[in-house]
């Protein structure tokens, strides 16, 4: 069995600082050719950590396509869910990954609290979990932030568009309606960049001072999400016949999935994650990085971006030698396959 | 991606563990969740921290999940994995059964409203 995650790996050292993206392509392939409730079934087991997500985005692309809509009583439900498990999730990044970036001791009281109100259906035991995160003076959210502010201050470091929070949702659903599954339904390469409109615009251009303030704002506005009333939010959208796109919202940003059917099978479905975006050498992880300078500090400061950006998925940093030094085997052999597939069209 | 690996704890001190994964790699994963483990169980990780205990159950079906979809990009067979859903009752999540509290709506077949 290969790595069924795969990772990102960023090359760093005298050559600069690169970003490649090892994930799997596409794995909703398996989606194909099920039924919908065998594959709305099969996507918890697969995307364990953001289960709900996935499961409340497939099944509004499910209704679209058959040009249905929930009942109010039914999404009320789906948002509740979802909205939990986001606020878990921002408790995961601020409590095991920023704390870790950062040198400091992983925040247990908080994230526990913040899972548990999770597992017991309980928003306010798990709104008061992050809510303990969020305030805590001297803790990896402030901390974070100065991080952020310094590391912003680097010559050079580009702003890009990263869409954080909840974009509007009739963008995703013109983005995705665009995108160029059909022709390449397995070969996802270029990521988001490739299958997205590159006009597209997801949001402000930001820096890393702007990701941290819009993952904690994100963070906040889940606390109300979750304790107030539910907002209409559209979030399922016909796209042709027997063709539905539908929307979710995680701690990380929108997921988007386009669903094909057949009466009751599944055709194709493609999804769009945070992920990708953040996965993608042009992406605003991947430029931030690439600005990097060389030099004393730069491993720490790439410590710092990964774990700000909090990609959800393992990132391996791999040190290459100066000009002029002996290189690395595995990294002449990827460079080798990267030249190979600018040359071939294939996937690196 | 989302995607959380099921493990095997092979040894444990309470804080740390070692732990195998479905692919027969050993790595070092954080306890501090889910606390003391007893060898033998399983755990849902990400980033190298236990989630949650999971039962030997759940753990096969999310690795024979994982490995469809690792199957299915190199071509291979891979219904066999999950194919205790493929002939099951239906059991649909809620507002797509036929049966649920939702199937009035979805007998009105609605049009969903298009802002695109």
């Amino acid at each position: 069995m290969s790595d069924p995650v795969g990772h990102l790996a960023i090359h760093y050292g005298g050559q600069g600082c690169r970003l490649l993206d090892n994930r799997p392509r596409h794995p909703q392939a398996v989606l194909s050719g099920r039924t919908v409730e065998e594959a709305a079934a099969l996507l918890p087991r697969l995307f364990a950590v953001c289960g709900v997500a996935h499961t409340n985005a497939f099944a509004r692309a499910v209704e679209a396509a058959r040009q249905q809509t929930a009942s109010p009583e039914v999404e009320d439900a789906r948002h509740r869910a979802e909205q939990l498990e986001v606020v878990a999730n921002h408790a995961w990044r601020f409590a095991i990954t920023w704390a870790t970036a950062l040198g400091m001791a992983p925040r247990l009281d908080g994230l526990k609290q913040a899972r548990d109100g999770q597992a017991a259906d309980d928003p306010h035991m798990a709104a008061a979990g992050l809510r303990r995160l969020l305030e805590e003076e001297d803790g990896p959210v402030e901390r974070m932030r100065d991080q952020a502010r310094r590391l912003t201050g680097t010559p050079g470091l580009p702003t890009c568009r990263q869409p954080l929070g909840w974009p509007g949702a009739p963008w995703w659903a013109e983005a995705m309606r665009r995108a160029d599954f059909i022709d390449r339904p397995t070969t996802l390469d270029g990521r988001v960049p490739a299958v997205l409109p590159r006009d597209a615009d997801p949001g402000p251009k930001t820096g890393p001072l702007g990701i941290a303030t819009a993952l904690v704002a994100a963070a906040r506005q889940s606390l109300v999400r979750l304790c107030g009333p539910r907002s209409r939010v559209v979030e399922s959208y016909p796209f042709d016949l027997n063709a539905g796109i539908g929307l979710a919202e995680t701690a990380r940003g929108p997921l988007a999935y386009r669903v094909h059917l057949d009466g009751d099978r599944v055709v194709a479905a493609w999804a769009v994650t945070p992920t990708d975006w953040l996965a993608v050498p042009e992406g605003a992880l991947g430029r931030a990085i690439a600005a990097l300078p060389p030099g004393a500090g730069q491993e720490e400061r790439l410590r710092l971006l990964v774990g700000l950006y909090d990609p959800c998925v393992p990132v391996q940093l791999i040190r290459t030698p100066a000009e002029g030094a002996a290189v690395d085997p595995s990294l002449a052999a990827t460079r080798e396959a990267e030249t190979r597939a600018m040359e071939t069209g294939a996937d690196a | 991606m989302c995607i959380g690996i099921p493990m095997e704890i092979l040894s444990s001190d309470g804080h740390l563990a070692m732990a195998r994964t479905p692919a027969g790699t050993v790595r070092e994963i954080r306890l501090l969740l889910v606390g003391a483990v007893e060898v033998g169980s399983h755990v849902l990780v990400i980033s190298d921290t236990a989630m949650r205990e999971i039962d030997s159950d759940e753990a096969r079906k999310i690795a024979d999940a994982l490995e469809a979809t690792t199957a299915a990009a190199e071509g291979l067979p891979y219904e066999h994995l999950f194919a205790d859903l493929i002939d099951r009752e239906p059991q649909l999540p809620p507002g797509l059964e036929p049966g649920g509290p939702n199937s009035a709506t979805l007998a009105k077949a609605s049009p969903v409203k298009t802002e695109t």
